[in-house]
């Protein structure tokens, strides 16, 4: 019989199986696995700037075959999914309807999950963060360092470290662009004031590799990571699901769609739809890891316990973004030669909390998607923006996110037929809303001092960070429909979450490589347990 | 015999791609425009926009106004999304992507051509909107 069935082969999925594999654990992943079987094997291993002034087929997957690439509205949501990442949403919204107003929904149904289109930055919580979700970096450092193990992270130890707990395996940080290198320049001439402000700046820990490792990279810095995985240099959930594929202990089940699980004395029982013959499956293991994406678990979890009715919370963190024009960058000629992720992190510190800021370039997302940015004429936009670009310094700024009665996620039974769907009420309080706004000058009036002269603040809306958590949370009090310290969910015998569900509040940091930690301890725990 | 329909759609294509970049599209881009908006914007356009859209193609010297108006007062309007879809049809060929690449230029230089191209948007916008007004009721 199989030891342990997993749900998913996300971020969380593929790293809680790592551990129970290594342990010689037999493991089924039931996933529903849609691949991009169209654009990979047509973008070429060249330079962006050289595809577009060569390449007469990049019109097929810059703007995709059925010119999904070419949004109307505004730029808001999933920028950087283009039609080679279209396949990661694809399906979704079908399998699993969620209805929400006001709050972006983003589930994957991919090979991958969700960690298929991650822009890979690495952000470790804190120690103080983790005490606040009844954990502790005790707890998790370990599974941070099997993790960047795993998936190889670059960075460097600069003015971040103190926020960001470093691993032993960490590779040489990617090199920055241009556009960045001034802003870093300009920061470390006035380092001393600006850090006794509370302003930190260095390089982002990326999840990719700068040399080669485990059959992956060096990147190559061609500035086509929204387009392809050159290299597979940038870490993706199918690398580490191919090497488990190696295993004779694991067994992947692609095109199943799980949709119940129950409990059976120490048994669990998943049952799945077979998407291509339409057959139901049963499947048995010891116990069950759900890493369906923080929407898919809730559905398959209130689902399967008949919650229905029944309010979770739903946390995502809210996120500006605001594009700022780099002084520092006026008359110089950028280098050719980039990667299109986060070139930079900056950090605030404000009492009892911090603020998180990513400096990004605009230029492998193509121009005419900024075009309808500016109220003006396309010709004099394509103009404008063809002399600006270059001087553009993009800040995305995230803030912490915490349960409040205004932010639920409900499942209602479907009717006719209808599949199940979740309902989500997502309202910040006034109080954190002003917060927001006071946080976002804040960071604003430090990169003036780098002279970066912000145009405008965007806020793309609730949701828009795709950072979804906290519906199941680890707490250290007996209450139903939360997760105790090992992440398995009480009232259950052997069901465990693997991904963001479990996390009480989400300090303002990416969540994938914390959950990527936990699951990893998910599978290391149930390792043990099953010896 | 191409349709009438098609006939627009190529005539819309050149105009558009000419305004964009200042050169005539090939046939092929002119193609993929009509391909783009037979995907894209199929349907039957709101009766202003249908009118704006029959007037740009009567009257070519219109569009850098009608564009113009439009960015302000309807920048959801059926004539900018296909101006959009040139674009995007331009930006997405070997031919064209000079044209799209950012390029250098001195601090002073960059200066006098945003207020210039500035001066220039606004201009056309505010003699845009009239143009645009008498477009929106003009035949379709």
């Amino acid at each position: 019989m199989t030891d342990v069935v997993i749900v998913g082969s996300g971020p969380g999925g593929v790293n809680a199986a790592a551990p129970l594999v290594a342990a010689g654990r037999r493991v089924l992943l039931l996933d529903y696995g849609n691949e991009d079987r169209r654009y990979a094997g047509l973008i070429p291993h060249k330079p962006f700037s050289e595809i577009r002034r060569t390449d007469p087929e990049q019109h097929r997957y810059f703007l995709g075959e059925r010119f999904e690439g070419i949004p109307f509205g505004a730029v808001r949501v999933g920028a950087q999914l283009t039609p080679p990442r279209g396949h990661v949403l694809a399906e979704a919204a079908e399998r699993i309807p969620v209805h929400a107003e006001n709050f972006a929904v983003s589930m994957s149904l991919a090979r991958g999950g969700l960690g298929a289109a991650w822009s890979a930055g690495v952000f470790p919580f804190s120690d103080d963060e983790l005490r606040t979700m009844s954990l502790s970096l005790d707890d998790l450092q370990p599974h941070y360092d099997a993790v960047a193990e795993r998936i190889g992270v670059a960075g460097e130890r600069d003015d971040l470290d103190p926020f960001f707990p470093s691993s032993p395996s960490m590779m040489p940080a990617l090199d920055v662009d241009t556009n960045a290198e001034v802003v870093l320049g300009r920061y470390l001439r006035r380092r001393d004031e600006l850090n006794a402000a509370g302003f930190f700046l260095g390089r982002p820990r990326v999840a990719a590799c700068t040399r080669r490792y485990r059959g992956r990279g060096p990147h190559a810095y061609l500035d086509l990571c929204y387009w392809a995985d050159m290299d597979r240099s940038v870490y993706r959930p199918q690398w580490t699901l191919a090497e488990l594929q190696a295993a004779p202990n694991f067994t992947y089940a692609s095109r199943r769609f799980v949709h119940a699980f129950e409990e059976d004395g120490d048994r669990v029982r998943v049952r799945s739809t077979s998407i291509d013959g339409g057959t139901e499956e049963c499947h048995e293991g010891r116990a069950l890891v759900i890493a369906a994406g923080t929407l898919g678990t809730a559905w398959l979890v209130l689902r399967s316990l008949a919650r229905y009715d029944t309010p979770v919370p739903i946390l995502c963190n809210p996120y500006a973004y605001v594009p700022t024009l780099n002084l520092g960058m006026l008359g110089r000629t950028p280098c050719d030669r980039r990667y299109s992720l986060g070139q930079l992190t900056a950090i605030v510190r404000v009492p009892g909390r911090i603020i998180q800021a990513q400096v990004f370039s605009y230029r492998s997302l193509l121009t005419f998607k900024l075009m309808k940015e500016l109220p003006l004429a396309y010709r004099e936009s394509l103009r404008l923006l063809r002399l600006l670009v270059p001087n553009f310094a993009i800040l995305g700024i995230h803030h912490e996110d915490r349960p409040s009665p205004d932010k639920l996620c409900v499942l209602r039974r479907g009717e006719r037929g209808a599949p199940d769907r979740l309902e989500i009420q997502y309202r910040p309080s006034e109080e954190e809303v002003r917060m927001h706004v006071a946080d976002e000058r804040l960071v604003l009036r430090f990169f003036r001092r780098l002279r970066c002269v912000p145009l405008r603040t965007i806020r793309p809306g609730h949701g828009a960070s795709l950072h979804y958590a906290g519906t199941f949370p680890i707490t250290a009090s007996e209450r139903e429909l939360t997760c105790d310290r090992d992440s398995r969910l009480r009232g259950t015998r052997a069901v465990y979450l693997a991904d963001g569900s479990i996390f009480p509040w989400i300090p303002p940091k990416g969540l994938t490589f914390n959950l990527m930690a936990n699951a990893d301890r998910v599978g290391t725990r149930l390792a043990e347990l099953l010896a | 015999m191409p349709e009438p329909e098609d006939r627009e759609l190529e005539l819309e294509g050149r105009l558009f791609g000419r305004y964009l970049v200042g050169r005539m599209p090939p046939p092929e881009l002119v193609e993929r425009y009509r391909e783009a908006n037979r995907i894209l914007l199929g349907g039957t356009a709101p009766g202003s926009d249908a009118a704006v859209l029959a007037f740009a193609r009567r009257h070519p010297w219109s569009i850098p106004f009608l564009d113009g108006a439009a960015g302000l007062v309807r920048p959801g309007s059926l004539l900018r999304s296909k101006i959009l879809v040139m674009a995007a049809v331009l930006e997405a060929s070997p031919a064209f992507a000079e044209e799209f690449l950012p390029g250098a230029v001195r601090p002073v230089s960059l200066a006098l051509r945003v207020l210039g191209l500035g001066t220039l948007a606004v201009a056309r916008a505010a003699f845009g909107v009239l143009v645009y007004a008498a477009a929106a009721r003009s035949r379709v």
